[in-house]
């Protein structure tokens, strides 16, 4: 005999109760628990470390906290409205924007006809990946001191060899001029970054389905049309998420024109990150540089999800 | 066997484990009170690691162990370190209230009211330089290193080329074309990293506008805004680079190589501060014979030395062993290291020391007497007192200027707008009091 139950007909009986139906949903139950149990470590590091800090950062970015007071006074959304109609907030974003414009697809276009090249088949490949990628493995202030030296207006190569060839009028101290300063940084952030790019497609070429290329050269495809047409399109996931990663730096960039500039000459190069870093640690207004924070974390995730969502689109 | 090869093992070393445990250890002196102490004096390391342990060596129960910081990386760290409690228990710290009166403010420090009777530090320490340091009727550190800015020079050069030192502004200015056409840069100012054109205001406001003077607007009674404020700002800033004082691109020049081009006479003059008496006179640095002047009077004015304390030291309010921690302070400031300080370090400690018998480099000797005689009298190193906001425009501002983005009397507003909004924020230490 049958009963009727919410989810359709089960049999009469204690014994079917009682024997059966539990030890279901105790397997069930091991089921969905154990794989929680091995991700817990890592989501306990993750809220710890991320989430944690970030439900912190909402809420000092509704205090006047200083950073030393262990007061923190609520004063909801001022810091938001201060933000909004503080001109070197819009200076700085203006900054990251040109960072973001001239810095996300520059070094992905230059690793990508690199890689392509290097994958090719060309002599010395391990060399050049060495010499491309080695800009990558230095740290910050590294690259710094490098183009702090190569942009010297005394004694730099740049303005040295400028000198030489008739163009002292060009020559300038390259990191103090307002006008060049950030152009200046932009230029040795994409000397540092493009070998990672390059790396991350020369790995992806290895995937690429080489009977496609051979068809397409069958029906007569040049070696540009079958780059184009069935390289990239291989290429795509990658593409995305450098270009994803790049997007994301662009809105984060920060160490670079800290040990060079510092946000200078007269804020020429305050990107957000530094503008943050000042109002937080030199200024002691702890609480709007959250604030600042907010501001970068939400465009960096806005930015990041719709190129994405546009990209999964177009595919 | 393998079994009873393992227990066997485990017996063996938990006995030698208990035995050791047993055995009588050699008889230890007092456990000794470890502080904590953070400096900013990372270019005279290895003098101040002996300072210290001189005093180790004289104490049974306190051991100090020394960390030293760049004063950048120090600003970076401190109140983070302090707040959670793995600061240190003393440390060299920028006196202004835009550095130890946030933290005093946020109860960080511990007030020496006590300790300055107690231990007589108020007879021993200029007594101007408590105002430095005290917030909220409370002072809360002890200055060290005092010192003034003006101008160094190249005496060979002046010499050579008939140069005299300028009396009036007017003859500095018009020094500058000569010393171009002899092919040498006449200031080595340099602002590629923006904190020299602080100092810069300070002795031309100082000579501009006299102490008293100052002395209100510091405190935020007189406006900055103000015609005399932005004619210092137009002499230092606008006329001596047109006039070609300073070398090509100074703006994007380090102060390190304005002090290089200095010291390997490239460069007739260096207006800078006494900090650098260590560097310009030691021959293994420069060879060149330096000497000094302040910059000359401005519109018939007097000249004020602009000086003030370059940092002082402070204890921590969350020191487990204050009174250890004053006592390796009291050895900071005694007569025995006054005279570290000015021989081992070429610092200018902030209380009179006898340099009679001392062999001292000249620059340092007309320092001490300078600060000896004129203690009372000397104006402000401006950014040194003032909130870090103004400070902030002062940074920016200046570099404007250079960049010809912005006019003296827009820059003049926007320091008195920093100031309004400091004496809003209760930031301001008022000097005249």
């Amino acid at each position: 005999m049958c009963r009727p139950s919410p989810g359709g007909f089960i049999p009469d009986g204690p014994e079917w109760i009682v024997t059966v139906r539990p030890r279901s949903l105790r397997r069930s139950w091991r089921r969905q628990a154990l794989p929680l149990l091995f991700v817990l470590p890592a989501l306990l590091v993750y809220a710890l470390f991320i989430l944690w800090p970030f439900v912190n950062t909402i809420y000092f970015s509704l205090t006047d906290w200083d950073g030393a007071q262990p007061v923190k006074n609520f004063i909801g959304l001022a810091n938001y409205r201060e933000m909004f109609a503080d001109p070197l907030m819009w200076l700085s974003l203006r900054h990251n924007l040109i960072w973001i414009a001239l810095g996300t697809l520059t070094p992905v276009v230059i690793g990508l006809v690199l890689a392509n090249l290097v994958w090719s088949g060309v002599k010395g490949r391990i060399l050049f990946r060495t010499i491309y990628f080695m800009p990558v493995v230095m740290a910050s202030v590294v690259v710094g001191i490098i183009w702090h030296w190569i942009y010297h207006p005394l004694f730099g190569p740049i303005n040295e060899v400028l000198r030489a060839v008739g163009l002292e009028e060009v020559a300038r101290g390259w990191l103090g001029d307002y006008d060049w300063a950030l152009y200046a940084l932009l230029l040795a952030g994409l000397w540092a970054y493009f070998g990672f790019c390059f790396v991350i497609l020369l790995a992806a070429l290895q995937g690429i389905d080489m009977e496609l290329h051979d068809a397409a050269m069958i029906d007569g495809a040049g070696s540009f049309k079958r780059f184009w047409h069935v390289t990239v399109p291989q290429l795509a996931p990658v593409l995305t998420m450098l270009t994803a990663f790049t997007l994301i730096g662009g809105f984060n960039v920060f160490d670079i024109i800290f040990v060079t500039t510092r946000g200078g000459p007269a804020n020429a190069t305050d990107v957000l990150a530094t503008y943050t870093y000042r109002q937080a640690f030199t200024l002691n207004e702890a609480g709007y540089g959250a604030t600042l924070t907010m501001m970068i974390t939400v465009l960096s995730l806005v930015a990041s999800y719709t190129f994405i969502t546009l990209r999964e689109r177009g595919q | 066997m393998k079994r009873y090869l393992w227990l066997l093992t485990v017996l063996g070393m938990t006995a030698a484990l208990l035995l050791a445990a047993c055995v009588p250890v050699a008889e230890e002196g007092p456990e000794k009170v470890e502080i904590l102490f953070w400096d900013q004096f990372p270019d005279v390391s290895d003098q101040m690691d002996a300072l210290v342990a001189r005093f180790n060596d004289s104490q049974d129960g306190i051991e100090v162990v020394r960390e030293s910081y760049t004063t950048e990386a120090m600003r970076d760290v401190i109140r983070t370190a302090l707040s959670s409690g793995t600061g240190p228990d003393l440390f060299y710290y920028d006196l202004g209230p835009g550095f130890a009166g946030v933290l005093a403010q946020a109860g960080l420090l511990l007030p020496l009211d006590e300790a300055y009777t107690e231990q007589g530090w108020d007879q021993r320490i200029y007594p101007w330089t408590l105002a430095r340091s005290t917030f909220d009727g409370h002072v809360y550190g002890v200055a060290n290193e005092l010192e003034f800015i003006g101008v160094f020079y190249n005496m060979r050069l002046f010499e050579e080329h008939g140069w005299s030192i300028p009396n009036t502004w007017e003859e500095l200015v018009a020094m500058c074309g000569p010393i171009q056409e002899a092919g040498l840069i006449p200031l080595a100012f340099t602002n590629g990293s923006s904190w020299p054109s602080y100092h810069m205001f300070s002795i031309v406001m100082n000579n501009k506008v006299g102490r008293d003077r100052l002395t209100r607007m510091i405190s935020g009674i007189d406006s900055w805004d103000h015609p005399d404020t932005v004619d210092a700002i137009q002499k230092f800033f606008v006329d001596l680079p047109a006039a070609g004082c300073f070398m090509d691109d100074f703006d994007a020049v380090s102060y390190d190589d304005g002090l290089a081009l200095f010291q390997t006479g490239s460069a007739a003059m260096l207006p800078s501060g006494t900090w650098l008496v260590e560097a310009l006179s030691n021959p293994d640095y420069t060879t060149e014979p330096i000497g000094f002047f302040f910059l000359p009077s401005i519109d018939g004015n007097p000249v004020v030395v602009p000086g003030g304390i370059g940092s002082g030291w402070v204890v921590s309010s969350a020191s487990e062993h204050p009174d250890a921690v004053l006592e390796f302070l009291d050895y900071l400031i005694s007569d025995e290291m006054g005279t570290s300080w000015v021989t081992e370090i070429n610092a200018v400690p902030a209380y009179p020391v006898d340099t009679a018998d001392l062999d001292l480099p000249a620059l340092l000797v007309l320092a001490l007497d300078i600060i000896g005689s004129q203690a009372e009298s000397m104006g402000y190193n401006i950014d040194v007192v003032v909130p870090a906001g103004f400070n902030q425009v002062q940074w920016d501002s200046f570099a404007a200027i250079f960049q010809g983005i912005k006019t003296p009397e827009e820059v003049a507003a926007e320091l008195q707008a920093a100031m309004d909004e400091a004496i809003a924020a209760g930031e301001v230490v008022n000097l005249t009091e």
